[in-house]
């Protein structure tokens, strides 16, 4: 079981790194086609085609398995924090299993569309620029079914108690935003 | 069961998964999937499912949610703020808590290029709380006034709500952040009309300072304030007068901010990357629920209990006072539980057939609602913008004391709103001037 979590985290790492990468390009790029455009007048090609077909779509789902290491999927806790920590434990470990059912759906009818993208070569037209879009519809079920696994891992974590190696936030605790100290309630959550 | 008591099973369903901490995103998805599926059948169940997802985040309107994060998370780590505040504190000085009124200029500085409000609140606490310590400031005013100078923060555009708002309920993302600056100042106005009321009729709480800081050393504060004029100018000039996008102009934001962060050597190689991983991992949790909420608008749609609701809305005679009320009482609730941003996407699908049949101009109720979703970030028992300060200023004040501080600010806020509802130019004069 760790050895398999050493392995997702990887394709987790790897995954973060392409997500970095697409929000700094998309920076750089949309800034160079304002530029291009003011100065120059001549705008970078395709720009638009390319943030949102590419860019926009591995920020939106490549990054979710890295936001379920950390806890970062926003849930509400108005209800459960009430429960004594031990139920608590067993019901967020239930709602991995729900999280990879619905991932799982979502992975499989994104690969279907993907494949049906990839058969009839989708593609952009903008300003007389051609930009193929098909791969960027595999992004979708490759960043989901990330998603799908990790969530199963960690449901299956719960239900043999083995040593995840995924190095993720222990279910009952909060991941601390940029530089911010964690919230006092996860602090709690720590003295079990 | 008739398609609109699939509707609301759907919704009950919903409310029934999210309590039990099934993430937001998820129970939306899920709810919607197999509501569409009981409602229309397995093909539109399937086809929605296959299409929504990538046609909602592959937009070029949304890519401006990234953009506006990273220029906000850039300008947090290269510390921007502190010019800011420098400069409110050396003019404001003279006032009576003149250190917590500079706090909410700082705020409402930083406001304009963060569009978080807990950003800005763990901005502003870092800088203005240690200085209004030494001063020997109430704790329970520093900290409640950080707090709620913190939800100046997506009042005044840039606004991440607002950015959502815009999408979901197709009204232009410029139209509201002009909207927003209204009620941005007026929040502000009304945190420092109390901040002053509550010094001068208890000078213990807010000690005055004595010192007095030469013209020439004002003057050099002020100056120190150019990267945020500098960058307001560049970002909102070229917004507001047509010529970016609101994505180009959060682009442009972000990549000034890296300028000036750069030329004052204040980013580190490690707090580049985190402005980064910050930007992906909140995108990607927003982005997520938000397809969700895309979704349920679909699934609500198709059971027609949207109309069943304004239906019913307009059978009881409400009238559009008695629906504001009603709105607000719901928001205010939703708001001492939920995170903003999912509260919002949540409500939205069920809350804008209502609202369009009503005159209500969708500007106005947009930055209605971020003021109400921000008023929520400091009402107990979940206040994020409290947790936020809690976790800066450690032991100096428990939480409870900190939401004890904000009682006035919150005191302000009813006025504010009220203000809004009766004069909705407050809200609608400055995107009159550009329409």
């Amino acid at each position: 079981m760790t050895a398999i979590g050493r392995l997702l985290a990887r394709a987790i790492d790897l995954s973060t790194l392409l997500g970095l990468v697409a929000v700094a390009l998309m920076m750089v790029h949309i800034t160079l086609d304002v530029a291009g455009k003011f100065l120059l007048n001549e705008p970078v090609p395709a720009t638009i085609a390319m943030v949102s077909s590419y860019y926009m779509v591995v920020v939106a789902f490549l990054a979710l398995a890295l936001a379920e290491t950390r806890n970062g999927h926003i849930t509400v806790e108005v209800l459960t924090e009430f429960f004594p920590m031990r139920i608590q434990k067993h019901i967020y470990s239930w709602t991995y299993l729900i999280s990879a059912l619905i991932y799982g759906t979502l992975t499989y009818r994104a690969w279907e569309e993907a494949l049906r993208a990839h058969n009839t070569g989708t593609f952009i037209m903008e300003q007389g620029t051609k930009l193929i879009t098909w791969p960027s519809y595999y992004l979708l079920p490759i960043g989901t079914g990330l998603m799908t696994i990790v969530v199963l891992y960690r449901f299956l974590i719960y239900l043999t108690g083995a040593k995840s190696g995924l190095g993720e936030v222990p279910t009952l605790e909060k991941a601390a935003g940029p530089d911010i100290p964690p919230e006092p309630a996860s602090a709690e959550g720590q003295q079990r | 069961m008739s398609d609109v008591e699939i509707g609301f099973a759907g919704i009950g369903i919903l409310v029934t998964l999210i309590i039990l901490r099934v993430p937001i995103g998820v129970s939306l998805i899920g709810v919607s999937f197999f509501g569409i599926w009981a409602l229309v059948g397995e093909r539109a169940a399937w086809g929605t499912l296959g299409i929504i997802p990538y046609s909602f985040a592959a937009t070029w309107q949304l890519s401006s949610v990234p953009m506006f994060l990273l220029m906000g998370f850039f300008c947090f780590h290269a510390g921007l703020t502190k010019g800011l505040f420098d400069a409110a504190r050396v003019w404001l000085s003279a006032l009576p808590g003149g250190l917590a009124v500079a706090t909410v200029f700082g705020a409402a500085g930083f406001a304009a290029v963060t569009g978080s409000s807990v950003a800005c609140s763990a901005a502003m606490g870092r800088i203005a709380v240690p200085e209004m310590m030494r001063r020997r400031y109430d704790v329970s005013l520093a900290t409640g006034t950080v707090a709620a100078a913190g939800t100046i923060g997506a009042l005044i555009p840039p606004s991440i709500l607002m950015i959502l708002y815009g999408i979901i309920a197709e009204v232009p993302i410029s139209q509201l952040f002009l909207g927003g600056v209204g009620a941005g100042l007026l929040t502000a106005f009304g945190y420092v009309m109390v901040i002053t009321l509550r010094a001068s009729l208890n000078p213990e709480l807010a000690p005055r300072l004595t010192e007095k800081v030469p013209l020439a050393d004002k003057l050099a504060a002020l100056a120190d304030t150019w990267p945020v004029i500098l960058l307001i100018g560049g970002v909102f000039g070229g917004l507001f007068a047509g010529l970016f996008t609101p994505t180009e102009a959060g682009a442009v934001g972000a990549f000034l901010s890296l300028v000036i962060a750069a030329v004052k050597r204040s980013l580190t190689w490690e707090n580049f990357k985190n402005a980064l991983l910050e930007t992906l991992l909140t995108s990607a949790s927003l982005f997520i629920i938000a397809i969700g909420a895309s979704l349920l608008t679909r699934f609500l749609a198709f059971s027609g209990a949207g109309d069943y609701l304004s239906d019913l809305v307009v059978a009881i005679g409400a009238d559009e006072l008695l629906l504001l009320i009603g709105i607000s009482l719901v928001y205010l609730v939703l708001g001492m539980f939920l995170e903003p941003i999912g509260a919002m996407l949540l409500t939205l699908p069920i809350l804008l057939p209502i609202v369009d049949t009503t005159g209500f101009s969708l500007v106005w109720f947009g930055v209605l609602l971020t003021k109400f979703l921000e008023i929520g970030m400091i009402t107990p028992p979940i206040g994020l913008n409290v947790f936020v300060i809690k976790g800066v200023v450690g032991d100096l004040a428990s939480t409870s004391l900190i939401f004890k501080g904000i009682l006035w600010f919150l005191l302000s806020d009813l006025i504010v709103i009220i203000l809004l509802m009766a004069f909705p130019e407050i809200v609608l004069y400055l995107p009159s001037l550009v329409e």
